[in-house]
C-alpha cells in the first residue's frame, strides 16, 4: 500500500505542471498536464462514440499518455530554448512562428522526449505491483509508438482548442503554428470534419461539411468549450477544512484511483472511469459541500433523504445545462451513466461510489500529514 | 473493392512484425499460456501488452492486419511519372521566410508526426501531392496568410 501511495504522490505532481506550451506564450494560470489529460479522456470518449469506434482502450490510453511527464516535464517543440520570453521581441517572433526542422532534427528530438519520458515513467510505476506497472506502461508506449493514432489526434485537436481558449486565433497573439501543427497531424476523416468545424467556428474560415454532421459535431465543440471555461471550477474534498482541487484535477486522480483499485477485481476499469468523468460533470456547474454542513456523509452515505433529493434535482439541472448542445445520443448515454452512479444501480457504481469516498479520504490523509499533526499526534 | 495500401519497405516490415507478434500473443492466449513482460527494450510490442486482455480487440486489429498486408503495395522503386512530384514516399523540404521545415508524406498507417511523417490525408499531405519542386503551398485563415515553398523532393526507399 505504502508503494501505491508513493506512486500516487508522484502522479499528483500533473495537477500543479502547467502546459508548457502556454506559459511559454506567456498564459496566466494556464491548463495543467492533469487538465489537459481530463480534457483528452472527455475528447476521446465524446468523438469515438460519435463515430462508433468507442472502445476502453482508448479511454485507458488518454488516461496515461503523459505520465511520462511526471518527473520528464512537458517538451513544446522548442525544446532545447527553454529559457525563451514572449516579451522579448527576438523570442516573440520564434514563439508565434513555430519551429521548423528537419527530419533528422526531428528523429533526434523523438528519441530524446522518448527516452526521458520512458526513463521518467519506469520510475514513477517502479512503485507499483507487477501486472499494474505492465498495464500502464503498455497502455504509454503503445501511444507513445503511435498505436492509438485516434487518441493522438485526439490529443492535439485539445492542444489547439487549449491554444483557441487562452490565445484566441489572431496570428498576432497566437501565432500561427498550433494551427499549423494540428493540419499536419489530423489524417482521420470524422476527425478532419470536427477540425474544419473548428476552424470555421474560431477561424472563419469556409468549410465543406453536411449541415447535419456539422450541427452534431457543433455540439460537441460547444459542450467541450463550456467546461474549458468552467474548469478552474473548485471541488470542496472536506468544507470543513477547506481541502479543494479544481473538478478536472479531482477527476483526473479518481480515475487513477478507479484504475488501481479495481485491478484485482473482476469490473471494468473502463466503466468506472466513465463513471468518473460523468459523475462528476455537475460539479463544473456548482460547487458542492459549500451551504450544508455535514453533506459529504450524507451523500457518501446517502444518511438523508432531504439532502440527497435536493442533490439529485441540482446535479441533474446542471448536468442538462452542460450538454444541452450535445447531440442526444450521446447526452442519453452521459444521463444514464450519471444514474447509474447515483442510485448505485449497478455492482460497478457501487464500487466506484466506495473508491471516490476512499479518494476523500486519502486526500484528508495528506492534508493532515501536509499540516503535520496527523501522523505526528496519529490521530483518525 | 478493396483499398490499396502504399507502403514504405520499413512500414510494411514493421506492420508485418506487429501481425506475427499479434498473432503469437492469440495462439498464447488460446493456449492460456503467460504473455512474457518485457520493460527494458524499446522493441516491445506494445500492442502485445496493451491488447492482452481484450481478445475480441486483438482479434480485430488482427483481421485489420491481415486485410492491409493482403493489399499493400510495396513501394520498392518509384514510377517515372513521380520522380518530380510529391507521392507517397516523398521527403519534401519546404521553404518559408529563410526556414526550412521537412516532411515526409506517407500512408496513414505509417504516421508518426514526432518524426516528421505526416499522412497523406491530412491537409498538409494533401496539398503537397501532385505538387513540384519551386510551387507554392499557401496556408491561409482569413487573418493570416503563409506560402511555402517546395524546396527539395526526394525519395529513399530503404
Amino acid at each position: 500500500m505504502e508503494k501505491i501511495f508513493s506512486f500516487l504522490k508522484g502522479v499528483e505532481r500533473l495537477k500543479e505542471m502547467p502546459k508548457r506550451g502556454l506559459v511559454l506564450m506567456g498564459v496566466e494560470n494556464p491548463e495543467t498536464i492533469a487538465d489537459h489529460i481530463f480534457f483528452t479522456m472527455l475528447s476521446s470518449w465524446l468523438l469515438a462514440k460519435e463515430k462508433n469506434i468507442f472502445s476502453g482502450n482508448l479511454l485507458k490510453a488518454s488516461l496515461f499518455h503523459d505520465l511520462g511527464e511526471v518527473y520528464a516535464g512537458d517538451h513544446t517543440p522548442f525544446f532545447y530554448w527553454d529559457g525563451l520570453d514572449i516579451k522579448k521581441k527576438g523570442d516573440r517572433e520564434v514563439l508565434l512562428k513555430g519551429v521548423c526542422l528537419s527530419l533528422k532534427e526531428r528523429k533526434k528530438r523523438a528519441f530524446l522526449k522518448f527516452k526521458k519520458e520512458k526513463e521518467s515513467l519506469l520510475k514513477l510505476i517502479s512503485f507499483l505491483p507487477p501486472s499494474l506497472k505492465t498495464e500502464v506502461f503498455s497502455f504509454w508506449l503503445a501511444f507513445a509508438k503511435g498505436k492509438f493514432p485516434f487518441v493522438k489526434q485526439v490529443d492535439r485537436l485539445e492542444t489547439l482548442l487549449q491554444s483557441i481558449f487562452h490565445l484566441g486565433t489572431s496570428p498576432q497573439k497566437a501565432g500561427t503554428s498550433w494551427l499549423e501543427g494540428t493540419k499536419e497531424i489530423v489524417h482521420d476523416p470524422f476527425l478532419l470534419d470536427f477540425l474544419a468545424v473548428i476552424k470555421k467556428n474560431f477561424y472563419k474560415t469556409k468549410e465543406k461539411i453536411s449541415p447535419q454532421k456539422e450541427k452534431r459535431l457543433k455540439g460537441i465543440l460547444d459542450f467541450l468549450m463550456r467546461i474549458k471555461k468552467e474548469r478552474k471550477k473548485q471541488y470542496y474534498v472536506f468544507k470543513r477544512e477547506k481541502i479543494r482541487e479544481t473538478t478536472s484535477g479531482h477527476i483526473f486522480m479518481v480515475s487513477i484511483f478507479c484504475f488501481l483499485f479495481s485491478h484485482f477485481k473482476d469490473i471494468k476499469k473502463e466503466r468506472l472511469i466513465e463513471m468518473t468523468l460523468f459523475s462528476h460533470l455537475p460539479y463544473f456547474l456548482f460547487t458542492p459541500f459549500l451551504e450544508e454542513k455535514n453533506y459529504f456523509s450524507k451523500k457518501f452515505f446517502l444518511l438523508d433523504k432531504k439532502v440527497f433529493l435536493e442533490n439529485f434535482k441540482r446535479e441533474k439541472r446542471a448536468l442538462e445545462i452542460l450538454t444541452r448542445s450535445l447531440p442526444f445520443s450521446l447526452r442519453k448515454e452521459i444521463f444514464e451513466i450519471w444514474e447509474e452512479v447515483i442510485f448505485q444501480k449497478t455492482k460497478e457504481a457501487l464500487f466506484f461510489n466506495q473508491i471516490h469516498l476512499l479518494y476523500h479520504f486519502y486526500r484528508f490523509l495528506i492534508f493532515k500529514n501536509e499540516k503535520k499533526y496527523f501522523f505526528k499526534n496519529k490521530r483518525v | 473493392m478493396v483499398k490499396k495500401f502504399i507502403l514504405t519497405k520499413k512500414g510494411y516490415e514493421k506492420l508485418k512484425k506487429e501481425y506475427e507478434t499479434l498473432k503469437k500473443l492469440l495462439r498464447a492466449k488460446i493456449k492460456g499460456e503467460e504473455v512474457p513482460l518485457v520493460f527494458e527494450s524499446d522493441d516491445v510490442n506494445a500492442e502485445f501488452l496493451a491488447f492482452k486482455d481484450d481478445v475480441e480487440f486483438l482479434e480485430t486489429r488482427i483481421a485489420e492486419l491481415e486485410t492491409i498486408l493482403n493489399n499493400a503495395k510495396v513501394l520498392d522503386s518509384i514510377p517515372p511519372a513521380w520522380k518530380n512530384t510529391v507521392q507517397i514516399g516523398a521527403l519534401v523540404t519546404l521553404e518559408e521566410g529563410g526556414r526550412e521545415n521537412e516532411f515526409m508524406v506517407v500512408e496513414s498507417l505509417e504516421v508518426d508526426p514526432d518524426e516528421g511523417k505526416i499522412s497523406v490525408d491530412s491537409p498538409l499531405g494533401r496539398n503537397l501531392i501532385g505538387k513540384k519542386v519551386g510551387d507554392i503551398i499557401e496556408i491561409s485563415t482569413p487573418s493570416f496568410k503563409i506560402f511555402y515553398k517546395i524546396k527539395k523532393i526526394r525519395y529513399h526507399l530503404s
